[in-house]
């Protein structure tokens, strides 16, 4: 059981991975906002991030940044249905533990998930 | 491209009434095209990353890149196929295209400024300075030994210059033909790349600082003129793989010349030998960029290499080479040194010396030096490989330290075998490097033709040349009459366990070209014919595990090969499922199958149809007909019997598989049994189309596709009056037994298919076999064969246990058919 966050634009899309999640035993707090997010972070310190790239105000890029910097522990998933070489490298040079291309089904998200929870914290 | 046009012109007579119907078929015929070559690629990718094949990592990228436009393609014509079928398989498949992608990115080296840096500031920085020169800033600054001064034109400076010269995409593409089973080809692609580098102009930036630091590096403390060493200093040089002596180095440059030596030591990364040695150790090409280090010539008196350890014994004293004047001979292979043993620990007393007289390096600088290898070794952490040189005055120069080569300690693996009772052939020879081997002895008295080396050589030479190096994946084991373990072929030697000798003084009268020799190189012995209990060692770790190719290879193979969709009767047997190209394919593949099985069954209307062929066998099949492949009398059946195929081919085949003494072993009905697993457990059709076989034919062609238990097989074939055009390809692949037993399997198959001359062509668990331009005759009497042999190939990998299993097989199987 870990405390994760979800950032997406899209509210239901955030609904679906919190459903799937929880299901497993995770506690899931989903976002719309960056800022909301962020402050959430800084405070709670999640085990895990799952950042959407499009978003309202800044890029997932951009909060992954932010994110290393107010809680250096949590891991992140960045999730994307607009892949690309750059974000992806730029992505895990700041640290992201994986970079999903959308859809992701249930099956996938889940693996995903135990992998990066599993992961060396201190690998990012 | 005939069969192609056939199929155009057979496809335009039988679905001439509907021309959407003849554009399926097609994308159809073409979309089997596109999956023989993708699985095809994704063999030899797999082949690469089980260490069947030795390639450049630009060919990986290159296959990978033909695979995903292959894939791309079925998926295209998947769609043609089926437009309104399978809609999100290529957004699935595009996802797994860029994870693919992503597998196969490196990341991008820097090739900003500083291009030329002062080789004091380059301690720590291997990145930037290659290992040589930032190991040797190193030595100067931890170490405190004495260091000449010098500069670094940097690896920044060898990315720009490749970029701004336009060479990348040249050398990728001439890089990607690089396979070291075929060396002689190597040896012309090197050349063709050393000559691009070599015609290339050093873009002003870098030539600039570098022929200014030349000029003030050239000029000596007195003002005098002094010249330079230009040395090699590659990214990942004396790290994890040593590169010994695979680079170029350029002794007594003038300054004036400085930009040309750096050219050609640049150009020396491609030199064939170390585009070998690079491959054989796992580095990308642009995982190793070159920085060039030039230092003042020392005018030695006296050079050579120190080992601080001289064996992997940890209690081992130092010992010393040293030969007169520059140590070029030395590292080359070709001067015998003197020997000195000195204690490790200080102050380092003189143990032996070899030969006793007129020395090149006194005991008093010998003990020096020894005080200085001490002083590297604890500065690293490890014993070390220390090149030095002692100059007129007195004074020694370290001019490289690199960690030593480490061989596996003998005995590692249990007790000592004991010595054989056969008397040796040769004793008394000294071991360069260490190890058991045995193999068939070749001379190379004189000219030493590298690409002529044939695997389990045991090499007889003079000397031992670094360009030995190169054959080092193909050699069983060196004897030398000269030569020492100080020189660069013994350390790429011990680097991959490889046994070598030198001192076999009488080696070329003692033995005999062709002769099978078992070198013993710790015992320093050489005994006649195989000797099993020296020769069977536990095979060589590969010295590219843990490199950055394998680790690459190791994210990339399951993205490219992995297959999850098994099984098509699963509900998971969906585009959101696929996990890797090879289930894209798979899925592809399968769907356009079942396309044309249900396009032919939902318009029987002036069609031919799919029907099914009963018969005695335990074979469910479908046969559809483009025309002239069934007698007329069957036309209006619903099932056909093996007696109205009127198709030459298929006659042919159907005769060999249904042939009287055709060995139909005892088993489950003949359908796929990975499919079988699952389905059986619930409602099992025995007809179901998606297990069943089938065969599109007319009356000179025959496509089948035979579902054999965890095989399946594809025959494609054309037989008819005109030798030319006729072909017979078969293609085996899978099976449900273990690796072994398929490799068994295989290679029996392979064998029985060469004996009759079709030319055969394995990679992975694949096999491909093709012949072509024969009478009508006897592509049938092949194909009647190919029949029986796919009658007593099922499930044979369940049965052969060993090879001697396997050779009975093969023997009964020729003795039977064959007539």
């Amino acid at each position: 059981m870990a405390d994760i966050i979800v950032l997406d634009d899209v509210i239901d899309a955030g609904i679906v991975i919190k459903r799937i999640l929880e299901r497993k035993g995770h506690g899931v707090a989903v976002f719309t906002e960056e800022e909301e997010a962020l402050a959430y972070a800084a405070k709670k310190k999640p085990a895990l991030a799952i950042l959407d790239m499009k978003l309202k105000k800044l890029s997932g890029v951009e909060v992954l940044e932010e994110i290393r910097k107010r809680s250096p522990e949590t891991r992140v998933i960045m999730l994307t249905g607009y892949p690309t070489l750059e974000t992806a490298r730029e992505s895990v040079r700041l640290g992201a533990c994986e970079y999903c291309v959308k859809p992701i089904d249930k099956e996938e998200l889940e693996r995903k998930v135990e992998e990066a929870l599993a992961a060396d914290p201190a690998k990012g | 491209m005939f069969s192609k046009e056939l199929f155009r012109r057979w496809t335009y007579q039988v679905f001439a009434p509907g021309v959407l119907l003849r554009e399926k078929y097609n994308a159809f015929r073409e979309l089997l095209r596109f999956d023989d070559a993708c699985l095809e690629l994704i063999a030899a990718i797999e082949d690469i990353h089980y260490g069947a094949s030795a390639v450049d990592w630009a060919r990986v990228v290159h296959l990978t890149r033909r695979l995903r436009t292959s894939v791309e393609e079925m998926v295209a014509r998947l769609s043609r196929l089926s437009p309104s079928r399978h809609l999100d398989l290529a957004e699935y498949a595009k996802k797994v295209d860029f994870y693919v992608q992503m597998a196969l990115d490196l990341p991008a080296g820097g090739m900003s400024p500083p291009f030329v840096a002062d080789l004091a500031a380059m301690a720590g920085r291997p990145e930037l300075a290659g290992g040589k020169a930032a190991n040797l800033a190193t030595a100067a600054e931890k170490a405190g030994v004495p260091v000449p001064p010098g500069f670094v034109v940097t690896t920044g400076a060898f990315r720009y210059f490749l970029e701004a010269s336009e060479l990348r995409p040249k050398i990728d593409r001439l890089l990607r033909r690089v396979d070291l089973a075929r060396p002689d080809e190597l040896a012309g692609t090197a050349a063709e790349i050393r000559r691009l580098v070599l015609a290339a102009r050093v873009p002003p930036d870098v030539a600039g600082p570098l022929a200014a630091a030349a000029r003030a590096l050239g000029t000596g403390p007195d003002g005098r003129t002094r010249l330079l060493a230009a040395r090699s200093s590659a990214v990942a040089e004396d790290g994890r793989a040593s590169f010994a002596g695979q680079y170029e180095s350029l002794l007594g440059v003038s300054p004036d010349d400085a930009v040309a030596a750096y050219l050609r030591v640049a150009a020396g990364k491609y030199a064939a030998k170390a585009i070998t040695y690079r491959v054989l150790t796992g580095y990308a090409d642009d995982e190793t960029p070159m920085a060039v280090l030039f230092l003042p010539m020392v005018e030695a008196r006296a050079s050579g290499v120190l080992y601080t350890r001289d064996s992997a014994d940890p209690d081992a004293p130092m010992a010393v080479y040293a030969v007169p004047g520059l140590g070029a001979d030395l590292v080359e292979g070709s001067a015998s040194p003197e020997r000195l043993v000195l204690s490790h620990d200080p102050p380092h007393p003189l143990l032996d010396r070899q030969p006793p007289d007129a020395p090149a390096l006194a005991d008093a600088p010998a003990r020096r030096l020894a005080a200085l290898g001490l002083a590297l070794e604890q500065a690293f952490g490890a014993p070390q490989d220390v090149e030095w040189a002692l100059d007129a005055a007195g004074a020694l120069a370290i001019l490289q330290s690199r960690p030593m080569a480490v061989e596996a300690p003998a005995g590692e693996t249990g007790e000592p075998a004991p010595a054989p009772r056969v008397p040796p052939l040769l004793s008394g020879c000294r071991r360069a490097s260490g190890g058991a081997a045995a193999g068939t002895v070749r001379f190379a008295a004189t000219v030493l033709d590298v690409e002529a080396i044939e695997p389990g050589t045991v090499l007889v030479t003079p000397t031992l040349p670094t360009t030995l190096a190169r054959a080092v994946d193909r050699l069983a084991a060196v004897i030398a009459v000269s030569g020492s373990r100080a020189g660069h072929f013994a350390s790429v030697a011990r680097e991959f366990a490889l046994p070598v000798v030198t001192g076999a003084t009488d080696a070329f009268d003692l033995l005999a070209d062709g002769l099978e020799v078992t070198v013993d190189a710790d015992a320093g012995v050489v005994y006649p014919g195989r000797i099993e209990s020296l020769a069977a060692r536990p095979p060589r770790a590969r010295p590219s595990d843990g490199s950055p190719v394998a680790e690459r290879l190791a994210r990339l193979v399951p993205l490219i090969a992995g297959l999850t969709l098994t099984d098509p009767t699963s509900p998971d047997f969906i585009p959101a499922k696929v996990r890797s190209l090879h289930d894209v394919v798979r899925f592809a593949h399968e769907k356009a199958v079942t396309e044309m099985f249900s396009l032919v069954g939902d318009n029987a209307r002036g069609l031919a149809s799919a029907r099914q062929l009963k018969s005695h066998l335990p074979l469910t099949m479908y046969v559809l007909d483009l025309g002239g492949g069934v007698f007329e009398t069957a036309s209006g059946d619903k099932a056909i019997r093996p007696d109205q195929i009127k198709s030459a081919p298929l006659w042919a085949l159907w005769a060999g598989l249904a042939a009287d003494d055709a060995p139909w072993p005892e088993g489950p009905p003949i359908l796929d049994d990975a499919a079988f697993d699952r389905t059986s457990a619930g409602i099992f059709a025995s007809d179901s189309k998606h297990l069943a076989s089938y065969a599109v034919v007319s009356d000179t062609y025959a496509h089948v596709m035979l579902r054999f238990g965890y095989h399946f097989t594809v025959v494609d074939a054309l037989c008819g009056p005109d030798d030319q055009q006729n072909y017979v390809n078969f293609r085996f692949k899978g099976g449900g037994a273990s690796f072994e037993q398929r490799t068994l399997r295989l290679a029996s198959v392979r064998r029985i298919l060469s004996h009759f001359g079709f030319s055969v062509r394995t990679a992975g668990d694949l096999l491909d076999a093709s012949l072509s331009r024969l009478p009508e005759h006897l592509v049938q009497k092949r194909l009647a064969m190919l029949g029986c042999l796919l009658a007593a190939t099922r499930m044979l990998d369940m049965r052969l246990a060993d090879a001697a299993d396997a050779d009975a097989w093969v023997a009964a199987f020729l003795e039977r058919t064959d007539r």
